[in-house]
Order: structure tokens, then sequence, then C-alpha cells
């Protein structure tokens, strides 16, 4: 009510117009502002029973305020199937009002409902807090509820757009990459500036291809749709094979790996391989003075780590929290920024700990890097089901 | 089906059916094509069953799974099939018709040549034309 005075009157202030003597008005208008807002506004006493349930909060429940009012807060929980946004069933003592009962401030929390007047599931951000009277004892709860599901459809339907998206390039880029491949393998005596021509456009399509699959992994990772194919895989082998593949390409870098014993976990070899590709191509990429990229392997516990070290230029410390973040880009606008979406870690971390692995690092700020990625052993009892 | 190996192409794109049979036949093969499942269908009770079955997942009129499931019940000696997939998750496709081996699009033509030297080796015995 800060607005500017009008025709020279004085501003005058809803508690002033109703004067001090109006608390039947007062009352009426807190109401009517409970009825008019668009979150749910509930109250529940002592006992946990219902004292108010405004309009917008009953209606978003598939429910009218007076089946809500005076009705215990036990009985909603399993006749709304109540859960969690991963869809694990909420637990009486999880309720954000249950939780407020002890005394507990909780915000932000996440709960899944289904409407039965729409048949819909209804997503809530929630906001609750104990009710203390002049004492200081708890006497009920309060929770504000925002309804939330246009934000996680738009969501999901960005990833699903993004999963068609990258799907439908997939046959374009086929073609393209299928005839430039082709031609430059029966090209035997192309010119040699129409063979570089061609490299190239191989060299940007196999770019596009990466990028488009990498698109693809998120959507499915976002969307819970991400399959491995998990199996036997000698690790050792599948670290040497990387290994070998980054030093015969690599110009200014050794990449150097001690010979390995034979050590079976259970993984999805080519997501392993693509973790571990990904982690040396960092390492050198972000090592410009050259040097040697040290690739190491042994077994701790039930988990096989290999180690990727480098003495390159580090991670700044101030990113470091981030760089498992989707789209984030720990080296932007520095001067080792070589580009890329910010996406090959958050990938490369949420397959591993999908596998029953991890992918971890050490840093320090130029003096290099040593990123860790853990695979599961594979266990006596793994070859049987 | 005598003499060389023969392989059905079954893709809807019409540039990538095309590519897939120019290399297909410079590794010296018999390369027949079809631009989806009817029409395989159709090459195949009129010419015979070949050697191994290429097939794209996706596509107009009769998809690669609608395909599988009829060439299955209409012939107990099929050819092995090798997927072309797009999907996300080109090996659950290649499992859900009891696909011999699958290829991820994009490929290298390394790749496809040796996926199909493998299905073809794999099968030496391949049903003639009936």
């Amino acid at each position: 009510m800060n607005s500017p005075p009008q025709s020279g009157r004085p501003a005058v202030t809803p508690t002033e117009r109703l004067g001090p003597e109006s608390d039947g008005h007062r009352l009426r208008e807190l109401e009517a502002i409970l009825e008019s807002l668009v979150d749910g506004v509930f109250v529940i006493d002592g006992e946990a029973r219902f004292t108010v349930a405004n309009w917008s909060g009953s209606v978003m429940h598939g429910l009218r305020p007076e089946a809500v009012l005076g009705r215990s807060l036990y009985d909603f929980p399993a006749a709304l199937r109540m859960r969690h946004f991963d869809g694990r069933p909420l637990q009486e003592d999880e309720h954000p009002l249950a939780r407020a009962l002890t005394g507990e401030v909780v915000r932000n929390f996440e709960k899944l409902v289904f409407n039965k007047e729409t048949g819909r599931d209804v997503y809530f951000r929630v906001n609750t807090s104990p009710v203390r009277d002049a004492n200081g004892d708890l006497v009920g709860a309060v929770e504000i509820a925002r309804d939330v599901t246009a934000f996680h459809e738009l969501d999901a339907l960005k990833d699903e757009f993004v999963g068609v998206a990258a799907h439908e390039f997939k046959t374009p880029i086929a073609i393209i990459k299928g005839y430039v491949g082709e031609l430059l393998r029966t090209g035997a005596d192309l010119p040699e500036a129409r063979r570089r021509m061609l490299e190239a456009i191989a060299r940007g399509t196999t770019r596009l291809s990466n990028l488009v699959q990498d698109l693809l992994d998120i959507s499915q990772l976002h969307l819970g749709q991400m399959n491995l194919f998990i199996e036997r895989v000698d690790l050792a082998e599948l670290v040497e094979r990387v290994a070998s593949a980054a030093a015969l390409s690599a110009r200014r870098h050794e990449v150097r790996v001690q010979p390995l014993q034979p050590i079976s976990v259970r993984a999805d070899a080519d997501r392993v391989k693509k973790t571990l590709e990904m982690l040396v191509d960092n390492a050198i990429r972000y090592s410009p003075n050259g040097g040697e990229i040290y690739v190491e392997l042994h077994v701790a516990d039930d988990h096989a780590i290999v180690t990727i070290i480098d003495h390159g230029v580090g991670i700044p410390r101030d990113r470091q929290p981030r760089i498992f973040e989707r789209f984030y880009r720990a080296h932007a606008d520095t001067p080792y920024d070589t580009g890329g979406m910010g996406v090959s870690l958050f990938i490369g971390r949420a397959v591993m700990r999908q596998m029953g692995g991890d992918l971890w690092f050490d840093t320090e700020e130029r003096s290099g890097s040593r990123f860790y990625l853990s695979v599961p052993l594979w266990g006596r009892d793994d070859g049987r089901s | 089906m005598t003499g060389e190996a023969s392989v059905l192409v079954v893709e809807d794109d019409d540039d990538l059916r095309q590519l897939i049979a120019e290399v297909l036949a410079g590794e010296g093969l018999s390369v027949r094509t079809a631009s989806d499942g009817h029409e395989a269908l159709a090459e195949i009770a009129e010419r015979g069953m070949p050697g191994l079955i290429l097939l794209d997942n996706r596509m107009p009129r009769m998809n690669g799974p609608e395909f599988a499931r009829a060439i299955e019940q209409q012939y107990p000696a099929r050819a092995p099939l090798l997927v072309l997939t797009a999907a996300a998750d080109p090996r659950a496709v290649a499992a859900q018709i009891n696909a011999f081996d699958w290829l991820a699009k994009p490929f290298e033509i390394e790749q496809l040549i040796a996926a199909v030297h493998r299905a073809l080796a794999a099968n030496p015995g391949a049903p003639a034309a009936s």
C-alpha cells in the first residue's frame, strides 16, 4: 500500500479504514483473502484435525473444504495416494504437517497427490510451520501448498522434446556420416585437398553425432529411462584399450598406464568406456602444456577404482562444487574454455551411479586434477541370476 | 539363393537405404531392398528368404517389430535380423524382436560391414528360396 497519494488526499491503509473496533471486518477480510489465494492454506490443531482448509487447497486435492475441515490429517495420505515426486509412498511421519506438529519448520517439501476429481496427479511444493500459543506451546501447524504441476510437466515435456529431436537427427546424420565414410574408404585416388575436405566433414559429423547422443542421454537420465546393459567386464582390458587409443592420438601428451591384471566388474562396458574416454580427453584438454597423463587401476573393498591423473590447469576452487551439474562448464570464460555443452561429467557420474559405482575428483588449481571412477566388482553370486 | 549371400535391406529413408545397398554390393553381396515391412514381406514371398535381413526399427505402414512378428509367424526358419535403430537403447530394441545383432544410427561404414559379415557367418545354412 505504498502507492503515492492521489488528488492531494492522504493514502489510507485498510487497517486505518476499518478502525480498531472492526475486528469482525478484519476477520472477514482475512477469510476473503484466504479464499482468494491461489495457493492452498491448511491449518491443523494440536490433535492434527483441520481447522482451516481454503478453497484453492481443497480443490487442488480434489476435495471440498467441508470434506477436509474437522477431519484428521492422517485420514488423507493413503486416500489421496500421497507420494514423493519419485513415487515412493509418503509415510505418516514424513508428512510436512505431521513434522511441523513436532516443532519442525519444513520448506520446499515436494509431494505428489492423486486428484480423484480430475483423475490426474498434482505436484505440490509445500512449506509448513508449527503454531504456538502465547506460552510457546505447540497448538497446531500451518501448511502453504503450491501447485507446481505445470512446471513439472513443462520440464518433462522439454526432456521429451530433446529426446525426440535428438532421435530424429540421427538418420540424417547417419546419411552424411555414411556417405562421407564411403567416399573416404573407396577413394584411394582422391586428390589430397579433397581428402582433407572429406575428413573435415567426417570430423564435424562425428562431433554433431556426439552432441546429439549427449542430448539424448540427458533426456533419458532426467526421465529416468536410461537403460544399462550390465555384464561381466574386464576393467583392466577396457582401461588399457582406452589408454592406448589416447596414447596413439595424443600429439603433445604421454598417456601412461601400468601393465594390469584382469579385474572383473559388473558394468555396462560401452558406458564405462565412454566415461573413461571422456576423462582421459579432459585430462589432455586441460593440460595445455602437454605432459604426462597417468591412468591407474586398483581395488578397494568391493569396487575397482580407475584414477586419471593430470598435471594441468586444475579446476578453479569456486567452480569445483558445480562441475557435475547439467550444462555447467567449469572453464567457461577462462583461457582454457574449449567449448562443449557442459554435460559429459553430469552424464558420466549419473551413469556410473546407476551402475552402482561413482565418479569424483581431487583437484588443485594450476597443479592438475585426479578423477576417480569406481565400478562394483563382479561378485561370487553375480552370474547366477 | 545359390552363390553369393543375399541381404534384404528394409529401410524407409531412401538415401540411407541406397547407401547401405551400395556399400554391401561393393562387398560382393547380392542386395535386395524394401522401404517398409509390407514391401519386405512381399519381396520375401516373391523371391524367397535372404541370408540376412537388415531391418530399420521405425518405418511407416509396417515397422520393424511388426515385420519381425509377421515373418516369425509366416516362416518358421527366418533369416537372422540385424536391427538398425536410432533408439536410445538399441540393445533393448534388438532383444524385443529377438534380433541377431543391432547397429545404432549413425554408424561407421566399417561397423556396418563387420556386423553384416558377422551375421552371415553365424548363419551359413541360411534357407534358400522355397
